[in-house]
């Protein structure tokens, strides 16, 4: 009797330790690089933390030292208050732990956000950084997208030889929201630049659910915008969609080994929702190589 | 076709699309400097605000810039800078951007984030006034990229944006409303 206990007890540890550690679908591969997307995040609310809290599980297992967001980092006021409430605090571990949070501007956010110095953004509205060698990230201000900073862009793109080069920013490019849908006039300055310089991946928020695009003239897009926010029911059926989802918070880590951008998105259940692979199109790498 | 035209729309600059040789644009443009002139004194007694800056910092900052701006500009009214001359080709290039069937992605675009059209719980639109501070708790709109082609250019941290109809001249680092003109827009 006292046998059957001890065993009993010991296989309730050993589940609850399996079970508070959040399962990684991810390959985990040595010398990959690792980070993670959040967007419309910005609301001090359950969710965020909720949201929070399982990033920071999820790095126990799947160690990352970058979070990029997709904008509506703060929703309302922006007080000292309100950048504890609604940032400082449901990162907290992550925070304390190194990660380098890279921000974006969305249409909620004050412009000088950019000074802030755990949004990371070099005191800009516009920037890119190169978290490990191969890979070149551009943060954008899709709310006001002038001519200046599309010049920048032009520059930065011709001047990167990062075969990984991952634009993200607010408005999506390519949406089935209902509430928003794709930006066109935005589509229609950013993607021929995009493909001119073979930019590898782009993502975005604003929509309050997760999307992933179908690949777009060979890039892939997704959408990242309900890791606070969420509208239910938003998402209609349209030929744009390769995985929706809109009826709970997520976050999505990834995984770039060599020419594969791996992907898990996960709820604010735990819930694996989807996940995948895209592969850097061969063009590009022909490219990459050939500098 | 559309990738054709707006490939030479980019090739030109923004100012000889936007009629470079109007006088009423280069008063505009005169007066935008000297509001920016305004503001750099004011930033002076501020201080530069450093890229890893905490809430407080910002805060402060802010607030020092509000308050040296206000005080600088204390006689300014609405149309001292979108003076009468200039308002007719404002009101032309915002009808020719926005007006008709052909502009709809134009209008979605300034829809977005529109306090006006766009409101999270929480938020309220702006008021509309000079030297107003542009409150944090309002969401802001988009403007379309061709339009910002089309209009004056503006210096560094002055931009354009849109309340419903009224197109704001905004300032980004102090957050002040410089000047506006109501209905500049067509019904969005």
């Amino acid at each position: 009797m006292k046998r059957r206990w001890t065993v009993a007890l010991y296989a309730t540890l050993l589940l609850t330790v399996l079970a508070t550690a959040q399962e990684v679908t991810l390959p985990n591969a040595k010398d990959s690089f690792h980070f993670v997307v959040i967007g419309d995040t910005g609301t001090g609310g359950s969710a965020q933390y909720k949201i929070g809290e399982l990033m920071a599980s999820v790095r126990k297992t799947f160690p990352y030292d970058v979070v990029v967001m997709m904008g509506d980092n703060m929703y309302g006021g922006e007080s000292p208050k309100d950048f504890v409430q609604k940032f400082e605090k449901p990162y907290a571990p992550l925070l304390e732990g190194g990660v380098k949070f890279y921000a974006s501007l969305g249409n909620h956010d004050n412009a000088n956000e950019r000074f802030y110095k755990n949004f990371n953004m070099d005191g800009k509205r516009y920037y890119s950084f190169k978290p490990k060698d191969g890979i070149r990230f551009f943060a954008l201000d899709s709310n006001y997208m002038d001519k200046e900073q599309l010049d920048w862009l032009e520059k930065e793109l011709t001047s990167s030889s990062e075969p990984w080069k991952i634009a993200f920013f607010h408005h999506p490019l390519y949406s089935s929201g209902e509430t928003h849908g794709s930006s066109k006039g935005l589509r229609d300055v950013l993607e021929p630049i995009f493909l001119r310089h073979g930019v590898s991946l782009v993502l975005s928020g604003h929509e309050h659910f997760y999307e992933r695009i179908k690949p777009q003239r060979g890039i892939p897009y997704f959408i990242v915008g309900s890791s606070a926010k969420l509208r239910r029911g938003d998402i209609q059926k349209t030929e744009l969609t390769a995985k929706g989802f809109d009826t709970d918070n997520v976050f999505m880590i990834c995984e770039i080994h060599d020419n594969t951008l791996a992907f898990q998105v996960i709820t604010r259940e735990g819930k694996t929702i989807d996940s995948g692979s895209v592969e850097r199109p061969a063009t590009q790498s022909k490219a990459a190589t050939a500098r | 076709m559309r990738l054709i035209a707006l490939s030479t729309m980019f090739s030109l600059t923004a100012f000889s699309i936007c009629a470079a040789e109007d006088p009423a644009v280069a008063v505009f443009t005169k007066n935008v400097n000297e509001y920016v002139k305004i503001r750099d004194a004011a930033k002076q007694k501020s201080s530069n605000l450093p890229k890893n800056s905490t809430p407080e910092q910002i805060q402060r900052s802010e607030q020092t810039l509000q308050g040296e701006i206000k005080a600088a500009r204390a006689n300014a009214k609405p149309g001292d800078i979108f003076t009468p001359e200039i308002q007719p080709l404002f009101r032309k290039i915002l009808k020719d951007n926005f007006a008709g069937p052909a502009n709809k992605e134009a209008r979605e675009t300034a829809r977005q984030g529109n306090p006006t059209h766009e409101l999270e719980k929480g938020e309220a639109p702006p008021a509309i006034q000079i030297n107003a501070v542009y409150p944090k708790s309002s969401p802001m709109s988009s403007v379309p990229s061709l339009l910002l082609l089309q209009l004056p250019k503006l210096p560094k941290d002055v931009e354009y944006r849109f309340s419903g109809q009224t197109l704001i001249l905004y300032d980004s680092l102090s957050n002040i409303i410089i000047d506006y003109m109501k209905g500049a827009a067509p019904e969005l």
